[in-house]
């Protein structure tokens, strides 16, 4: 009970002091709002590459070309075919591509394999001299379906090192859907043979992809390395963790930059908690005073803090739910999405997860305390006569 | 008779820097005895306020020692002081010290709430401390919303509303008009007929009749002790 009495106390002192609470209620969520939004938005397209990935090839075989991926001879594809255990090795071309001077993904593919897309495509499915290109680079071009493109591909020329550049011209025969998968903004999809030509690289791809039956991914690896010993091999699980790896750190170092402007905003939050700092400490001298405990105060001060951290990390929540789903992540996303403006042209992942919600009221917690619990300390160590002098 | 709050050697001194210090008290020997009117009197200045907050326990003294029925306060923690407060002393301040944003019950329950005693439970004994002071209907008036005597009715209901064995008043009638002061001077009597233990700080010639012991201070020191 005699919490309880404490706890309403502090609810009764929040409501006392309205704009004292609203102003520290303001200030974290505008601290908060973005940190919310920022880790939605990396979980949500970390979960689109995993997602990716799981629906993805069970291995990519390229080849070891000083240390790092390299083309490999498309006649391997039949081979690995052969393979038992293997359902199918579908051959692609995968490479950054200037378009106008923008950078975008060129994925070449045999046509029976871009047949399975075709529930993404508005259009139709690219014939010999055709493409698909994602929404993105459609509305960044002004493309529609039947417009003309011409890719440029940078060539150095190996002997005379004098790069060039050559151009060929491709009809637009689809437009991937918005709400695809984020990959498929600036991708362009060609037909495999067509990829080759691009690039004037006859029977070489940039790797295989190895569809296999549950349970003969390691067999097939190992029938794979024996084809060739300078193969380069990635499975499912490899890449998973490449994934996970890669956005744990990226997230990671958000968390830590967005610490220190935490411990930035921690001046900002004390100033503004010191908003009628006077009348608190009057209102501390009075209660011990009157026999409350120094631990009573500062229990009571406590609640407080735990009150505003439950009003403003749900307030932080919603308006980066609002922030992410009906302004599409405006002005945060291109920090965590490469080549994306201000402006997302396509609809930006957000997955909300309860450890963003629970981080965000930690922090809150910790801000309003770091504001208020030390000078209310240093309030109640002192005799309540010198505080009312 | 054993007194109930003894004061032996009492010494205040407020150092502004290591080549500056005041002197507010200066070796302060006085007893309160139990079911008395105490008087503490002199000009301003003198040390009188600083007297009566370090007896209710609400100042340290520099040196000396404050006996509570032979219990040193000195010897007493933090939590034990708080406790003491709570239970056995109430202190009614010359400029009242009310919540300004706290109902007049509010203000008069505060100390209740750490006792775990429920809302319903403290408005009621708020409201019936008020009311015995004469404020009913002004329960929920916020200090700004009363008159000065009001204010120390509130101020004095808050002091009462534990039940403490000792009251301490800080010049209780120099803030008020002289009707409001008679009916404070009554209420101190009356209260003193309830057995509680008194100690005023005061001019007010009418208390002054009314003291069971009168102590004059003078720059710190007494000087009377009639």
């Amino acid at each position: 009970m005699r919490m309880l009495n404490i706890f309403l106390a502090a609810a009764n002192s929040l409501t006392r002091h309205r704009l004292r609470t609203g102003v520290i209620v303001v200030c974290l969520v505008v601290i908060l709002c973005p940190f919310v939004t920022a880790l939605s938005i990396l979980e949500g397209v970390k979960r689109q590459a995993l997602v990716s990935v799981n629906e993805g090839a069970d291995i990519y075989v390229t080849m070891d070309m000083y240390g790092r991926n390299g083309m490999i001879p498309m006649e391997y594809a039949k081979e690995i075919e052969k393979i038992d255990g293997v359902i199918k090795a579908v051959p692609r071309v995968i490479s950054r591509i200037y378009v106008e001077g923008r950078i975008a993904v060129l994925l070449g593919i045999p046509i029976s394999e871009i047949g399975q897309s075709v529930s993404f495509i508005k259009g139709s499915l690219p014939e010999e001299g055709e493409i698909v290109i994602g929404k993105g680079l459609a509305e960044a071009l002004g493309l529609d379906i039947g417009s003309n493109l011409s890719l440029g591909i940078r060539v150095t020329a190996i002997i005379d090192h004098s790069p060039f550049i050559l151009k060929e011209v491709y009809r637009v025969s689809g437009i991937f859907d918005s709400d695809t998968s984020i990959w498929t903004s600036d991708l362009i999809l060609a037909n495999i043979e067509d990829a080759i030509s691009i690039y004037e690289m006859e029977d070489f791809v940039s790797d295989i992809a190895v569809y296999v039956k549950q349970g003969k991914v390691v067999s097939v690896t190992d029938e794979i390395q024996k084809l060739n010993a300078f193969f380069r091999i990635q499975s499912k699980s490899l890449a998973r963790r490449y994934i996970q790896r890669g956005f744990n750190r990226k997230g990671g170092i958000f968390i830590v930059l967005y610490t220190f402007a935490f411990v930035l905003a921690i001046p900002v939050i004390l100033v503004v908690s010191g908003t009628g700092l006077s009348e608190r400490k009057k209102e501390i001298g009075i209660l011990k005073a009157t026999g409350w405990q120094s631990s009573e105060v500062l229990q009571m001060v406590f609640f407080e803090n735990i009150l505003i951290a439950m009003i403003s990390a749900p307030l932080a929540l919603i308006l980066s739910f609002i922030w992410v789903k009906l302004f599409n992540g405006i002005f945060i996303a291109q920090m965590f999405i490469a080549e994306v403006g201000a402006m997302a042209p396509f609809k930006i992942p957000a997955l909300f997860l309860p450890t963003s919600f629970l981080l965000s009221f930690f922090f809150s917690i910790m801000l309003s305390l770091v504001g208020s619990i030390y000078s209310t300390w240093r309030t109640t160590i002192v005799p309540p006569a010198e505080v009312l002098r | 008779m054993t007194p109930l709050i003894r004061c032996e050697g009492i010494w205040k001194i407020y150092r502004r820097s290591r080549s500056s210090e005041i002197v507010a008290l200066s070796d302060i020997n006085m007893s309160v005895h139990k079911g008395s009117i105490t008087v503490i009197k002199g000009p301003s200045g003198s040390g009188k306020t600083t007297l009566i907050s370090i007896i209710g326990t609400i100042e340290r003294p520099t040196k000396g020692t404050v006996y509570i029925e032979d219990r040193a306060l000195t010897e007493l923690s933090d939590i034990a002081l708080s406790r003491l407060r709570r239970r056995r002393i109430g202190i009614v301040f010359q400029d009242f010290n009310l919540m300004p944003r706290l109902s007049a019950w509010e203000n008069v329950s505060y100390p209740l709430i750490p006792e775990g005693i429920k809302t319903y439970e403290r408005k009621k004994r708020a409201c019936e401390l008020l009311e015995m002071l004469g404020l009913e209907g002004r329960y929920d008036h916020t200090p700004e919303e009363l008159s000065g005597g009001e204010k120390q009715r509130v101020a004095i209901a808050r002091a009462l509303i534990n039940n403490p064995d000792i009251l301490i008043l800080d010049e209780p009638t120099s803030n008020i008009d002289s009707k409001t002061a008679m009916e404070i001077i009554d209420l101190i009597r009356k209260l003193r007929m309830d057995g509680k233990s008194i100690l005023i700080c005061t001019h007010d010639g009418q208390l002054l009749s009314d003291a069971d012991h009168i102590y004059t201070l003078h720059k710190g020191k007494i000087i009377d002790d009639s």
